[in-house]
């Protein structure tokens, strides 16, 4: 209830905070490159590259929707910069990045036409369905590197040569928190356009939207796509900072299963929830995949289930309609 | 002729929920729909909104042919209607509900550089609710899952209301209200319509309101309409007595 | 094209295994409304106990080899009976009113920590328990050698789809069950336990994906991942035929079955593809799947 009252008002007046909180939260990044060791602005760099996706997934949780398989656009958008950079020989890093974009974009218009049609559950598991697709076809594809996926090397930032061993530095760490701070920047923007506005009815009451007059499909299919296109940014950033994908670690459903975790737990109030989500869940998995590394998905599980039966109200209240 | 209804039909399995059904409504017209439960009323107002095809028939607005357009079109032609249960975004606010609501009507569902819930958009939103004696103070900072039922009712209407339809069909709108409150509401939510010019066609269980609001009667017998005339002479036509009013 | 027996057979084959494996998932969400994502777990659990006991039966014994059998039945029941009672009393219970999504997340839950678990219990090497398969040895069908085994699969299928009509049709606990899944308000309002028609049928849906397990370890190597795969694909048949329709899964089995099929023969890299390409120009057609029903709300 009182979080609720609390974006109410924030909605009503304090417009700017959010946009200011937002330069802050880019300041202070940016200046963690001067402060925090390498290992933690790695894993920095990393959260935000998969917090994209999460942010992702808020969008379509403001739709009322989950998707058990983002990791496909995630996948999508990393393998674009990967076969750019490796067939075309495109080594300038904002071209590979508009690449790893497009490919989001257009393979989401199309899928869109066919997933839009659904919801709730079977939505989650077209998607989960789609990401496995994917999955199966890059396994057996030979040319698109099978299971061991590709690699790329050395990188330009507007015609200026990094060299390889030097894959995260002062350049790669900027454009991710840029772009990501961006994005961020973007969707807050949209969420609180009558266009996002629009999404909450639609959770809200399906038939009273269409009595509205708001083509319901229409306004699915472009979260649908925006959603999809932030996750192969994510992606493509993704590839930009390490260098390397496979589709095991992308497209495959325990990817995607992770993605949904960190949004659920993280809420849809607002654009820092994800990216702050996905931060605390990657510095976690760094230490648990080190401890634990055999019972990983167990302790996510476990998290998970606790979550959604003893604290209803905070994690399973962004679906709280009651079934009939 | 606004709406026309031609030979309309509808089953569900066995059961005929609009049997041969004609039906004319003229500008400005108030038609107040009476029958029992499951004569088809509300099948009735599916139909001409979209929500459910008709087996066979023609539905014509304006001379025009509508039997083939979803919700979506029927609305943009200016009909609109409310629901039996409130149909309202439950876990937003009264004024996002019609703040939402305004934003659709001015066609800016795709609107992306501007602030949705702006202090105008929420004065706008409030003038408008207190336009329809809607008690504005006591409910503006309440979801709509805490409203009393009267309250939500009314707020359903509304939302049907904005946009300024031609003809506005309200199923039900008393249901679930006290009866002292019933007149009061009615006679607010029909001047209200009255000023936009809107026809309306009422479903109603309570004959005294029926009697009082509207100025022609339509009543449903298992599908079929076995009157459409005056109130007066409806409610004194035989089968009327003994199929609707008694049977109430 | 002599091997279009061969192709029907084969498809017959496998639209029966798809049948099996999702037969318990449509029952369950028919009944329950609740998508069990856990179900490949169960598959996988079914798999991993029928094989872990094969495997200790024969570096142990030599003699009554047939008893292997055995080993289908038991690993199924009291793998399934155990687990579906302990899902559906400890978490599924406490979640029914909430929706749909919700639930759910929660069976994916269950889902990772399952996978997981028989990661700790059963090991990460593969298993390939094909003795029993092996010991019905072939039989010429149409003078084309064809495993015995697979063949009895379709003798399996056929079985389940037969008790579960006989039962709706026939029996009193199916007229029932029809009520429930009807209405379940009112059905409670009549005097019937809708909880004890929950856990009965919750358990006996995870009993069907352990026995699909079970049927299919000496079929294929066990190991960590094939649960995913399996709820993949009994999704992509339950959705096709329509959700919460048993007879719609195994028409859905059917069609996927031979589309698979003919696309092993011809084009083998699209076998994962195709089975979601029949699901989807299906689903264009009719969103519900072939035998689901449309539900239009009240309003």
């Amino acid at each position: 209830m009182a979080v609720k009252k609390l974006e109410r008002y924030k909605m009503r007046g304090l417009i700017n905070k959010d946009k200011l909180l937002l330069i802050a939260f880019l300041f202070t990044f940016i200046s963690f490159w001067f402060l925090l060791p390498d290992y933690a602005i790695n894993t920095i760099s990393l959260s935000f590259c998969n917090g994209l996706v999460i942010l992702g997934l808020l969008l379509l949780m403001r739709a009322g929707l989950i998707s058990f398989g983002h990791g496909m656009y995630y996948c999508l958008g990393g393998y674009a910069v990967a076969m750019t950079y490796n067939f075309l020989q495109i080594k300038e890093v904002f071209v590979l990045i508009a690449f790893s974009v497009l490919a989001g974009f257009i393979v989401s218009f199309f899928l869109g036409f066919f997933v839009r049609r659904f919801r709730g559950i079977f939505f989650a598991m077209l998607n989960l369905a789609l990401s496995m697709i994917l999955f199966g076809i890059i396994v057996k594809s030979i040319s698109l590197g099978s299971t061991d996926g590709f690699g790329i090397k050395e990188l330009t930032y507007f015609n200026h040569a990094i060299e390889d061993e030097k894959r995260l530095n002062i350049f790669s760490y900027l454009l991710i928190v840029i772009l990501t701070s961006l994005m961020m920047m973007i969707v807050m923007t949209f969420l609180k356009s009558p266009s996002g506005k629009i999404l909450e009815a639609i959770r809200e009451n399906e038939i009273r939207s269409s009595y509205l007059g708001i083509s319901i499909n229409k306004q699915i299919h472009k979260i649908y796509i925006f959603s999809s296109t932030l996750a192969a940014l994510g992606g493509g950033l993704m590839v930009i900072l390490i260098g390397h994908i496979t589709p095991e670690d992308t497209a495959y459903w325990t990817r995607s299963g992770e993605f949904v975790f960190v949004a659920i737990l993280s809420g849809s109030l607002n654009v820092f929830a994800p990216l702050i989500g996905s931060l605390f869940f990657e510095f976690i998995r760094s230490y648990a995949l080190f401890y634990f590394p055999n019972t990983w998905q167990m302790i996510i599980g476990v998290v998970l289930i606790l979550g959604i039966l003893y604290l209803p109200e905070g994690i399973g209240s962004i679906f709280n309609k009651r079934k009939k | 002729m606004l709406l026309e209804v031609k030979n309309l039909n509808k089953k569900f399995g066995s059961v005929s929920a609009a049997n041969n059904i004609n039906f004319k409504m003229n500008e400005n017209e108030i038609i107040g729909v009476i029958g029992a439960n499951g004569a088809g009323k509300t099948t009735f107002c599916n139909i001409i909104t979209g929500y459910l095809k008709p087996d066979s028939g023609v539905i014509l607005y304006e001379g025009k042919n509508i039997t083939k357009f979803n919700v979506q079109e029927i609305k943009n032609i200016g009909i609109h209607r409310s629901f039996q249960i409130p149909q309202v975004f439950e876990n937003l606010g009264v004024l996002e509900n019609i703040i939402i609501t305004e934003l659709v009507a001015k066609n800016k569902q795709n609107a992306l550089f501007e602030d949705a819930y702006s202090k105008k958009n929420y004065q706008n939103a409030i003038k408008l609710l207190e336009k329809f004696s809607f008690d504005v103070d006591k409910f503006k900072d309440k979801t709509v899952k805490e409203l009393p039922q009267g309250a939500r009712k009314v707020l359903d209407i509304l939302i049907a209301i904005i946009g300024k339809p031609k003809v506005i069909l309200l199923d039900e709108p008393t249901s679930g209200i006290s009866t002292d409150e019933k007149n009061v509401i009615m006679k607010n939510i029909l001047r209200a319509i009255k000023e936009f010019n809107i026809s309306v066609l009422f479903i109603e269980h309570d004959m005294e309101i029926v009697e009082k609001f509207s100025e022609r009667v339509v009543a449903f017998y298992n599908g079929e309409i076995i009157a459409d005339d005056k109130p007066s002479k409806v409610f004194n036509q035989n089968n009327v007595k003994k199929f609707i009013i008694g049977g109430l | 094209m002599a091997s279009i027996p061969f192709i029907i057979l084969d498809s017959l084959v496998y639209a029966s295994w798809l049948f099996m494996v999702a037969s318990g998932l449509t029952l369950i969400y028919g009944v329950m409304k609740v998508l069990n994502v856990a179900h490949g777990s169960l598959y996988a659990f079914g798999a991993y106990a029928n094989a872990w006991l094969i495997g200790w039966y024969f570096n142990n014994y030599t003699e009554f080899e047939f008893l292997s059998f055995l080993f289908i039945p038991i690993s199924a029941l009291v793998i399934g009976i155990i687990l579906g009672f302990l899902i559906e009393k400890f978490f599924l219970r406490k979640i029914y009113f909430r929706d749909e999504i919700v639930v759910v997340l929660v069976t994916y839950g269950l889902f990772l920590i399952f996978e997981d678990a028989m990661k700790l219990i059963f090991g990460t090497t593969s298993y390939l328990p094909y003795q029993p398969r092996m010991l019905l040895g072939n039989i010429n069908v149409l003078s084309i050698p064809y495993v015995i085994y697979d063949l009895a699969i379709i003798g399996i299928a056929a079985l389940i789809w037969f008790l579960f009509n006989f039962i709706i049709k026939f029996t009193k606990i199916g007229k029932l069950l029809l009520s429930v899944i009807n209405d379940r308000e009112m059905s409670s309002a009549l005097g019937i336990n809708v909880n004890k028609f929950f856990i009965y049928t919750f358990t006996f849906g995870c009993l069907l994906g352990c026995l699909g397990g079970a049927v299919s370890a000496p079929m294929i190597s066990v190991v960590p991942g094939i649960g995913v795969e399996v709820i993949v694909l009994a999704f992509a048949v339950v959705v096709t035929g329509g959700l919460g329709s048993v007879t719609g899964a195994a028409i859905g089995a059917l069609f996927i079955g031979l589309a698979r099929t003919i696309t092993i023969f011809y084009a083998p890299q699209l076998e994962l593809f195709i089975v979601f390409f029949v699901m989807a120009i299906i689903l264009s057609f009719k969103p519900e799947g072939l035998f689901g029903s449309k539900e239009v709300r009240k309003i």
